[in-house]
């Protein structure tokens, strides 16, 4: 096992390597540079620039350089841990990202931990009472979780967090709360806030789960060895717990890998909408200024945690279904 | 459970199939019933719990607001105070000044001087727009210079024409323009309390402007200047040309002008060795010394307040992720007609990074005390809508710009046959009048716009009535007429005219998505010339691509929001209507922009009417004379309106400002552009919160 994980880490190296260089290129392809973008930026801001601001930004972050020696920079900056300076927002990029990544973080584990939560047991429940007026209640639901695009939702519950419980609009605290230090009250609120993103980013993946394990469950049900085991007098409960549903997880065991990256940024969408300070905003914003080196140092981020996460999927895969082995 | 569950499930013999349709619907029908009954209750449920009471209150702005013909406010909106230079605390009679109890306190524990130490000698009167305030509060914000507005040596009048006395107490131009003296009032103190002088002036202009690290290429018109200290209070700006506008410029602009010497001085490369500036900076994350500075100069790292002093009403006090928190300067040198020290208001806090819907949201429902920059004339019925709660109100200024919408089709544009359908005039004028302006005011700006030409603002001196009316009427016969009579006409019977030499007549007009509400604008327009059979399609394109495309002359077609059509902007940057920039926002005629640019060395030469708009230019420049600046700056604008070199559709309109009920000293109307800098011509200083209830 040792020898299949150190394989799997050597094979990361060339791959980090290639994604590296396509994404560093891939941002500078548009025309245009960041510079522009900050023009804009600081136009839309009121101040005038001049061709002199210009030239004196792209100097000092020396876009006029030939493209390999930017890349060879920025490529021995992430060795040393230094991930850029974000042009657009003129501070580092781990600054911004250190910043935001503690409520990133809390609210994707809180969505996911809310999607295994209702997500399971309700797919669990309509698999073996199939048809019946419950499993079409969770379907309709979760068909409509699936449906509805997530920004959308968070309109809405926006909307009804606002008119009946009076809670701000966006962001996850109320203003009076916001430059405050962290409390007891302010956890609170937090908590007051935090359901809105919770129940948005869940809903699609609650959705998708119900679905995906009852699926997987009633295709279990129907096999000769579950019939076997009941007619040997296996109780049924601990019989579905034991064999059917350990056989219906593997999907989700395999793309729990996934999740690693998607906990780093977040949503991007319902970020900019819920106005949540997560990282998945400032990706996006990234892109569309073109701030290469911030948009370049989230993506390599998320390109290493999802090798990452692909490795620990497989370990855990071989780990809990025993006809797999490593090889 | 489970057993008895499974067991009658299996009791049909055979595939699931055989199960009689009932049997299967029978759960979806139970489903759908309580689905609905669920919601039904939720909702019923949700009203009886919180149903918002609709509050009265006393409005302050008038909904039907008178203006000018010509689209400009009445100067009776302000108070007469407004349009004369301040007066000072001596020549009100006041001698003993008063403080916010959040200073007294500092005061009494020692750690502030008093009030009379903090003042200047002779403290400027404000005269607030409602009548005196009272101390206290904590406003919430989305652009900190609403609130915050800048300092400058003079300020911007109401009507956005003059520029009265600020910080300066008087700004002198020789006779010949090259010199203009600026005498400071006396005991002007930093944020810190340090005295605000002339050295801070010429230490901005040597050490900053004139260093080639931090300003590469020094923009006019300070690069051909030179700044001379007479005493403490008195400098002078020397240049080599005459500057007749340098009032304009200074109120405008030179809150930039100005740096704190004291401070800046350990962090600047002149002062500190480059070794040392250099490990502070790396220490920090900036590469270089220079991005170091200008975040000391900026007063913020990250989430540290750097302290670097101000002289503005509210100085930054903490920054958090979302929010920057700002607190009242103890040394501002401004007080009320009872002598007490303004800012009325304790602190505010900014919210940063909001999305523009949860921007407009939260603007219409009263969680913002005032906003306006960024909220747009379409959401108007849906502040208004949301005044019912009582916690708002909108107030209608007008927009600055003299066009929401400019539209440009480009002079020098590379294809020949489109450079000379461009060049004839005819073509710009039929395609003006078969603009339905009125048609767009409706529509887009519920009749609250002004149908005009583009030309300069109305409250301009150089507005004339005929400026903005030429071709601004909406005459489809007769733009046909001309298209035919230039020879475009429609030789395949499509709908659409075509090139001379029979080829089809499409024109590309590229545009950015920014400010004013330019896509529904150009959907009505585009639909107009549609009918005079001229097809313009339209692709939106990012900034990066607006500022290649524009500055390497190769568009057909761009548009803008016409702003610099005030006397403040106009006089020294007419940039719509003289061939002087090549930039992001004017692709009328880069190719002449160059040969004027150059001598004549590069770029090519103008047609004659342009050549003749540009001798003008050089002489309104530096004209002393102020009746032959006047008549230059007519003759500019009526070249403009007689061969539309941009083609204005709606100006002057409304634009909406959020106000909370419990804000006062808030100017019900107004104008808003950066020509005026927004609100520092309505002394928001001088707003102040009134209290909870």
């Amino acid at each position: 096992m040792v020898h299949f994980i150190l394989r799997r880490l050597m094979v990361m190296i060339p791959t980090l390597v290639a994604i590296s260089m396509l994404v560093f290129f891939l941002i500078q392809l548009p025309p245009g540079d960041a510079i522009t973008s900050r023009l804009a930026e600081l136009h839309a801001e009121g101040a005038e620039v001049s061709e002199a601001q210009i030239a004196a930004l792209r100097a000092r972050f020396h876009l006029d350089d030939p493209m390999p020696v930017q890349y060879f920079r920025w490529v021995t900056g992430f060795l040393r841990g230094d991930f850029g300076y974000s042009i657009v927002q003129e501070q580092p990029v781990n600054v911004l990202v250190y910043d935001r990544l503690g409520y990133t973080v809390l609210i994707a584990i809180s969505c996911v931990l809310f999607t295994w939560v209702i997500g399971f047991p309700i797919g669990f429940y309509s698999a073996i009472r199939q048809y019946s007026a419950s499993d079409y209640t969770f379907t309709i639901i979760a068909f409509l979780g699936m449906a509805t695009p997530n920004f959308l939702l968070a309109l809405g519950l926006m909307y009804l967090g606002h008119r009946y419980f009076g809670t701000t609009i966006g962001g996850l605290f109320s203003p009076e709360y916001m430059g405050e230090p962290f409390s007891f009250g302010k956890f609170v609120d937090l908590l007051k806030h935090l359901w809105i993103p919770m129940v948005v980013v869940g809903m699609a993946g609650t959705a998708g789960l119900v679905r995906v394990m009852r699926a997987n469950l009633l295709d279990e049900l129907q096999k000769p060895y579950v019939v076997t085991a009941r007619a040997k007098g296996v109780g049924s409960l601990r019989l579905i717990f034991k064999y059917p549903v350990r056989i219906a997880i593997n999907p989700f065991i395999s793309t729990i890998g996934w999740m690693l990256p998607m906990i780093f940024s977040g949503d991007a969408i319902v970020g900019v909408v819920l106005n949540l300070p997560t990282i998945g905003p400032l990706l996006l914003s990234s892109l569309m200024t073109q701030d290469m080196f911030l948009a370049g140092s989230l993506i390599m981020i998320m390109s290493t945690l999802t090798v990452l996460g692909t490795l620990i999927s497989d370990l855990a895969l071989a780990a809990l279904d025993p006809r797999i082995r490593y090889d | 459970m489970f057993r008895k569950r499974e067991k009658k499930k299996r009791k049909p013999v055979g595939p699931r199939g055989s199960q009689s349709l009932w049997e299967r619907m029978r759960g979806a029908v139970q489903a759908i019933i309580l689905l609905i009954a669920a919601i039904w209750f939720l909702g019923w449920l949700l009203d009886r719990v919180a149903e918002p009471p609709r509050v009265e209150f006393e409005r302050r702005s008038d909904p039907m607001p008178a203006t000018e013909p010509d689209g400009s406010i009445p100067p009776d909106s302000w108070p007469a105070e407004w349009f004369k230079p301040p007066r000072t605390a001596s020549e009100m009679g006041i001698t003993a000044f008063q403080e916010a109890p959040m200073l007294k306190e500092l005061v009494e524990r020692g750690e502030l001087p008093p009030v009379e130490e903090r003042l200047p000698v002779d403290p400027i009167v404000i005269h607030p727009y409602e009548g005196v305030g009272r101390y206290g509060g904590t406003a919430t914000v989305v652009d900190h210079w609403i609130l915050n507005p800048p300092e400058s040596l003079l300020r911007i009048g109401p009507e956005s024409r003059r520029a009265i006395p600020n910080l300066a107490e008087s700004v002198e131009v020789s006779e010949d323009g090259r010199v203009a003296t600026i005498k400071l009032r006396e005991g002007l103190k930093w944020s810190d309390g340090h005295p605000y002088t002339s050295a801070d002036f010429k230490f901005y202009f040597d050490h900053v402007f004139r260093n080639e690290e931090l300003t590469p290429i020094q923009p006019a018109p300070l690069n051909e200047a030179e700044c001379i200290v007479i005493d403490e209070t008195t400098f002078q700006y020397r240049f080599e040309t005459p500057q007749p506008f340098i009032r304009e410029h200074l109120a405008h602009v030179s809150e930039r002008y100005v740096a704190p010497r004291h401070f800046l001085k350990h962090h600047h490369v002149d002062f500190v060795e480059r070794q040392e500036l250099r490990a502070r900076a790396r220490q920090l994350g900036y590469q270089d010394w220079i991005g170091y500075f200008w975040s000391v100069y900026g007063g913020r790292h990250s989430r540290e307040v750097l302290g670097t002093p101000v002289i503005t009403p509210f100085r930054l006090k903490s920054i958090t992720m979302q929010v920057d928190v700002f607190e009242r300067n103890p040394y501002y040198p401004k007080v009320d007609p009872e002598g007490r020290q303004l800012p009325y208001i304790d602190r505010f806090e900014m919210h940063k990074d909001l999305d523009e819907e949860v921007l407009t949201a939260r603007a219409g429902t009263g969680e913002i005390t005032v906003e306006g920059m960024r909220l747009r004339t379409s959401d108007i019925p849906l502040f208004k809508l949301g005044e019912t709660a009582g916690k708002h109100e909108t107030f209608i200024w007008n927009r600055l710009h003299a066009s929401d919408v400019i539209l440009q089709f480009n002079l020098t544009t590379p294809d020949p046959v489109l450079r000379e359908i461009f060049r004839d005039v005819r073509f710009r004028r039929a395609l003006s009048i078969a603009i339905d302006r009125d048609e767009i005011n409706e529509v887009i700006y519920f009749g609250r716009a002004t149908p005009r030409q583009a030309t300069v603002s109305s409250s301009s001196i150089f507005f004339d009535e005929e400026f903005a009316s030429a071709y601004a009427y909406y005459d489809p016969e007769e733009a046909n007429r001309l298209l035919d009579e230039m020879g475009l006409v429609d030789q395949t019977g499509d709908g659409r005219r075509n090139r001379p030499n029979g080829r089809p007549l499409n024109i590309t007009l590229e545009w950015l998505a920014l400010e004013t509400p330019k896509m529904e604008t150009m959907e009505l327009v585009t639909a107009h010339w549609r009918d005079i059979g001229i097809h313009v399609s339209l692709r939106e394109i990012s900034a990066s691509l607006q500022h290649s495309r524009s500055v390497g002359n190769m568009m057909e077609a761009t548009l803008w929001h016409a702003d610099r059509t005030t006397d403040i902007l106009f006089t020294t940057e007419p940039i719509w209507f003289v061939p002087i920039l090549r930039d992001w926002q004017v692709s009328i005629w880069p190719l002449w922009v160059e040969w004027y640019r150059s001598d004549g060395e590069s770029g090519e030469e103008p047609i004659p009417e342009a050549r003749q708009v540009l001798d003008w230019y050089r002489e309104f420049r530096m004209s002393m004379d102020p009746e032959r600046r006047l008549e230059l700056g007519r003759k500019i604008l009526g070249a403009q309106a007689e061969n539309l070199w941009v083609i204005g559709t709606v100006g002057l309109a409304p634009q909406p400002l959020v106000v909370s009920t419990r804000l006062r000293n808030v100017p019900t109307r107004g104008y808003w552009g950066w020509d005026n800098r927004w609100t520092t011509p309505y002394y928001a200083e001088s707003w102040y919160l009134e209290a909870e209830e």
